[in-house]
């Protein structure tokens, strides 16, 4: 029935010199990146370094031109996004992820649109719930009413509807002030330690750093440097150009 | 007075069953189904077939509407499949003459094979009088047939899946498809569920007045007024919009004839293109 | 203009020209007066939707108000026809710019264009049928006023022929002047990215107004040429007219010159084929709309192109 197609066995996610363009513009030039089981993974990188353009390509949006990406050793490259998302792997947009003419409820009903996650859902209601209290408040709201910091909380609660095994989060703490930045990092860490494997690009690299287990830096389409948080983090290239050092 | 009003209240719900199928399949599918009202005269035609062989009426009907979904998901397959290959302007540039150029095949081959069929359903009941006031059967049968599907559409679109999906796809496809949904059988659904409603439509009409073949291409008019007055993504504003506007067509019609009020209809409907092109209850809804 | 355009343009003319040596019949020059008639469409149809976009689905009401107003004036106020005929052009231009000045101002959209327009096509059928005392309805008009009362004896189709095809000659040249100056460059821009080109400074209202004003013009013009050409006019002609603009422009190619030339040409002749079928032939032209749009968007002259260009790589010919 099922085969192992690529990628070590404790790799969640693999990704194997895998380019990709928007017509003829390359952004990504033979990226490798793996995730392992249960880490907190951060992509660092300046603006059009093709962070976003990574995480496209691996919920399934963008298709690369070139390389193989893996999923728990399957092989997901040229799959729809809907597919991508039933296999395990949920992809919060920066923008967006919401639906706002539904209420809070539904949008996150639309996260067990997974048939497997639909047994569950009482289950991950709670849990996301007891992440985000302030969605159980906003519950009948409809979602376009409500505020920056709401949404993206939304955004990330439908996602866990859907029983990802790996969390895809893109720019989580953009545009949010201060107190709710900590907040939302407090519950990546929790959704982490609840099991769910965690890919994270992030502008705020000095907070993102503290919570990812390993790092990779993302320059002109290329990974330059990687690493664990630690190395990253004391990397003089890295504290000069993201954590203003 | 009250009964014209009570007649545009019919003729306005079976509107909004037509508004309705426009406004599904364009947020879907971004296609403006200029051949819409088509499907109406199409199902009374094949109610109005098995009927004349002798099968029994609500039979008829049933098979009638059975085959027009089925050539709705013909349609769909065939034509409108090649018409989704297409982005942004050109796709909704190609569903614009591809459905008119459909819509003109249909109206042709049917004005040109059956010019005198005429479809009705006559009921063996008597009007009913409430004080001074006569309704007729037949207009309390297509007001409560229109209402229950109406109801039976948005129950289907608030509390399914399949429907949730429906209204998430409408609302931003590629975020839909990050929930697990996968856009392409949705909108076969939904041109399906499109082409029985308006079959259904039809078939009403056949109730309260005749079904002739030529019928197709006000139908389509009808409905794209109701959807564009009602905002193209609503579904309220088409309901609301279908029973104000069969009010307005049925009592201009009594006072200044046919022409005038499908001229009176047109104007208001540019009028409101022109001031509020997203209708008249807003984006809402 | 090029020195090759200019040679190009003196051949066609003169095969125009020359045309009625062979086919001098009556019925056929009656053809080659429709052919020209079907071009003239087609070619100001490429202006506004080739050039610039604007989706008219109102083409038959245009020509139909320059058709009734000249079929209806001349007679009503006592005037001659060719005094009328540019004042039914000139009211055909002033609504078709007046449409496209809503239109682009307030930025409707593809399917609101549609329905506007096609809200307008149908208030104009439903007026000419309501307004029986002066229209006719259904029954038409016969006109008596022809711009060649002058002339009678002569061979009144070779006449109206030499004026038609000065007409296409005329608006071809003024055409390519209008493709070939600043405002073909604006068009271009506008086609390629509206948005793109207002921020390059071009006035994209003015120049869609200006499109529609041409077009609307020639519409108009010759929706008035075709009343006297015919002597006889009733609302079925204009009913399918834009089906007809639609299948000639996507048979030729969009925004092209001979495009609209081949296009008609085609057109002509496959409903001339198609006249024995009678009213079939709407079934007919649905479907050929349904597959040109499908699989020859853009324009058969540009796979007849392709083919032949292949042809010719292989036997090593260069044009």
């Amino acid at each position: 029935m099922f085969t192992w197609e690529g990628g070590s066995l404790n790799e969640i996610l693999s990704i194997k010199d895998v380019y990709a363009a928007y017509g003829d513009l390359t952004v990504l030039e033979r990226i490798n990146l793996e995730v392992k089981e249960g880490e907190i993974v951060l992509v660092l990188g300046s603006n059009g370094a093709g962070k976003t353009t990574l995480l496209r390509t691996i919920s399934g949006i963008l298709q690369p031109k070139k390389g193989q990406i893996y999923f728990l050793g399957r092989r997901i490259d040229g799959l729809p996004p809907y597919e991508i998302v039933n296999l395990g792997i949920s992809y919060v947009p920066a923008e967006g992820g919401i639906f706002p003419k539904m209420s809070v409820m539904e949008n996150l009903d639309m996260g067990t649109y997974v048939t497997k996650a639909r047994k569950k859902k009482g289950e991950r209601l709670h849990f996301v719930f007891q992440l985000f209290p302030i969605l159980r408040e906003r519950k009948d709201q409809l979602a376009g009413t409500l505020s920056g910091g709401e949404r993206r909380m939304l955004s990330i609660a439908r996602a866990l509807m859907s029983l990802p095994k790996l969390l895809i989060l893109d720019e989580p703490s953009f545009g949010l002030a201060p107190k709710v930045v900590s907040e939302l990092f407090k519950a990546i860490e929790q959704i982490n330690n609840e099991g769910t494997t965690i890919l994270l690009v992030e502008q705020n690299a000095r907070q993102a750093l503290t919570v990812a287990d390993r790092a990779y830096v993302l320059e002109n389409g290329n990974v330059v440097l990687e690493g664990n948080s630690n190395e990253i983090a004391n990397n003089p290239l890295v504290k000069k150009a993201y954590l203003g050092m | 007075m009250l009964e014209l009003i009570i007649d545009g209240i019919t003729f306005g719900l079976l509107l909004s069953l037509l508004g309705v199928g426009i406004t599904l399949i364009f947020g879907l599918g971004e296609i403006l189904n200029l051949a819409h009202g088509e499907f109406a005269v199409i199902c009374a035609m094949l109610a109005l077939i098995f009927m004349e062989r002798g099968v029994n009426t609500l039979l008829s009907i049933i098979l009638g509407l059975l085959i027009t979904g089925l050539i709705g998901l013909a349609l769909e397959r065939s034509l409108i499949s090649l018409v989704y290959r297409a982005r942004g302007e050109t796709r909704i540039l190609l569903g614009i003459f591809i459905t008119f150029g459909l819509s003109l095949a249909i109206h042709s081959y049917l004005v040109n094979t059956i010019p005198k069929a005429f479809f009705s359903v006559k009921l063996p009941f008597e009007a009913i009088r409430i004080g001074g006031l006569i309704i007729r059967p037949s207009t309390l049968l297509s007001a409560v047939i229109s209402v229950l599907a109406l109801v039976l559409l948005e129950v289907f679109l608030k509390k399914t899946y399949t429907g949730k999906a429906i209204r998430a796809i409408a609302q931003d496809e590629m975020d839909a498809q990050l929930c697990g949904v996968n856009p392409a059988p949705l909108r076969t659904l939904v041109f399906i569920l499109g082409a029985v409603m308006a079959g259904l439509a039809g078939i009403l009409y056949g109730l309260i007045a005749t079904v002739a073949v030529i019928i197709g291409v006000d139908f389509t008019l009808l409905a794209l007024i109701v959807a564009i007055v009602g905002g193209v993504r609503s579904i309220y504003g088409n309901i609301l919009s279908g029973v104000i506007l069969g009010i307005v067509h049925t009592i201009a019609s009594f006072f200044l004839g046919a022409y005038l009020s499908l001229v009176i209809l047109l104007s208001v409907t540019i009028i409101i293109i022109l001031t509020r092109p997203e209708g008249i209850l807003g984006e809402k809804g | 203009m090029k020195k090759a355009s200019i040679v190009q343009k003196v051949i066609i003319l003169a095969v125009y020209a020359l045309l009625p040596i062979i086919f001098s019949h009556s019925y056929q020059l009656r053809l080659l007066n429709l052919l020209i008639f079907f071009t003239m469409f087609t070619l100001s149809s490429n202006i506004i939707f080739g050039h610039t976009r604007q989706l008219f689905l109102c083409q038959g009401a245009l020509v139909g108000i320059g058709s009734y107003i000249s079929a209806i004036l001349p007679e009503r106020l006592g005037v001659a026809p060719w005094i009328i005929l540019p004042v039914g052009a000139l009211t055909s231009a002033g609504i078709g710019s007046l449409i496209s000045a809503v239109s682009s101002i307030r930025r409707l959209s593809i399917i609101f264009m549609a329905v506007l327009t096609s809200s307008f096509q149908v208030i104009f059928g439903e007026l000419i049928l309501g307004l029986r005392h002066i229209t006719g309805a259904d029954e038409g008009i016969v006109i008596r006023s022809d711009i060649l009362r002058g002339l009678i004896g002569a061979n009144r189709e070779l006449v109206y022929y030499y004026l038609l095809i000065a007409t296409l000659f005329a608006t071809v040249i003024i055409y390519d002047k209008i493709v070939n100056s600043r405002v073909g460059v604006a068009f271009r821009c506008i086609v390629e990215d509206e948005i793109a080109a207002s921020f390059i400074g071009i006035n994209v209202v003015k120049y869609k107004v200006l499109s529609a004003f041409i077009s609307s013009f020639l519409f108009g013009f010759m929706g008035g040429l075709y009343a006297y050409y015919n002597l006889y006019i009733c609302p079925s002609m204009f009913q399918n007219i834009d089906v007809h603009i639609l299948v000639m422009l996507v048979f030729g190619g969009m925004g092209t010159l001979t495009g609209p030339l081949l296009g008609a040409g085609a057109f002509t002749l496959i409903s001339e084929l198609l006249r024995p079928l009678g009213p079939i032939t709407t079934l007919i032209f649905g479907i050929l709309l349904i597959i040109l749009f499908l699989f020859f968007r853009e324009g058969l002259v540009v796979h007849l192109k392709r083919i032949t260009g292949q042809f010719f790589k292989k036997h090593k010919l260069c044009f």
